[in-house]
């Protein structure tokens, strides 16, 4: 498909597009905190594999390089408006009126999604590659360029943060966590 | 908190990482992406390689032997003088030392003893 894209198959790489789309999207809505600009950054990763297939050399290191670029290019968003807005994070994942029992999980969705939100970049692409995409530690280093000691270090820092931010209500959370799964 | 060891606390903390909002892709996002690579030109990372007029090596290689060949056998006659301008060859004539060195006069001064 790598190769078909780099002919110009448009239909190879909308192959390619529904294949790795949804991760990179995720890992930019992340790191720019529910912007409404996520969707150009996640488009502008793809319009540079477009633009430059013959920098994969493989195909498997292509979702590595994917976030990759999406991650620096969502960094680079963020350092240029670096008053993103994090308080968007719970209009955009909370569109719907609710009342009773789903807005008291709807306000302990808002405070971890602020907690995600308040860790320093390198913390939360850490965090987001490995606990919401599921990467491994040494995947995730190669995306972020920087050793698995490395990692395992920025997820260190970014637990304890969101142990931190989340502590006033450590307690309260792990009861209505208890709670659902009861 | 306290009572909660480490490993609880990160089971615990994934759990709670399960709370947060699941980004959902808009709708259309792939199309648009897709419409949007139509206006993009593609850039090759390959310069195509356009091979030089090939050069049969002889043609070059001749000529250059053949005003070799000239030149060493122009050079090892004496008539070759008369095809120089006059300036050069009375120069070279000028130059030439009409006593023969034998080497020897100055072997003295380097002789053992006289270094001094």
């Amino acid at each position: 498909m790598l190769l078909a894209s780099a002919r110009r198959d448009a239909a190879a790489f909308a192959e390619l597009v529904s294949r790795y789309y949804k991760p990179v999207y995720r890992m930019v809505w992340r790191m720019m905190n529910g912007n409404a600009e996520t969707e150009d950054v996640a488009q502008e990763a793809f319009v540079k594999l477009w633009q430059n297939p013959a920098q994969i050399r493989e195909a498997k290191a292509l979702k590595g390089w994917l976030m990759r670029v999406a991650s620096n290019l969502a960094i680079d968003r963020l350092r240029r408006k670096p008053h993103a807005d994090i308080d968007a994070i719970a209009e955009v994942a909370d569109p719907r009126q609710v009342t009773g029992a789903e807005l008291e999980e709807q306000a302990v969705t808002a405070r971890v999604n602020q907690a995600i939100a308040s860790l320093p970049e390198r913390q939360k692409l850490a965090v987001t590659l490995v606990y919401f995409e599921g990467m491994s530690n040494i995947s995730a280093a190669s995306v972020m360029d920087i050793s698995v000691d490395a990692i395992e270090s920025l997820l260190t820092r970014g637990k304890r943060a969101l142990r931190e931010s989340l502590a006033e209500d450590w307690r309260g959370l792990l009861d209505e966590l208890s709670s659902k799964a009861g | 908190m306290e009572k909660y060891d480490e490993t609880q606390m990160d089971a615990a903390l994934e759990k709670l990482l399960k709370c947060a909002t699941e980004p959902s892709v808009p709708e259309g996002a792939e199309a648009r992406l897709m419409l949007a690579i139509q206006s993009v030109e593609q850039r090759l990372n390959v310069v195509p390689f356009r091979p030089h007029p090939r050069i049969q090596s002889w043609t070059i290689g001749l000529p250059l032997a053949a005003a070799l060949a000239l030149g060493v056998y122009l050079g090892s006659k004496d008539t070759f003088d008369a095809y120089l301008p006059e300036a050069i060859t009375d120069g070279m004539a000028d130059m030439s030392d009409s006593m023969p060195s034998t080497g020897l006069d100055d072997a003295e001064s380097y002789a053992e003893g006289d270094v001094t």
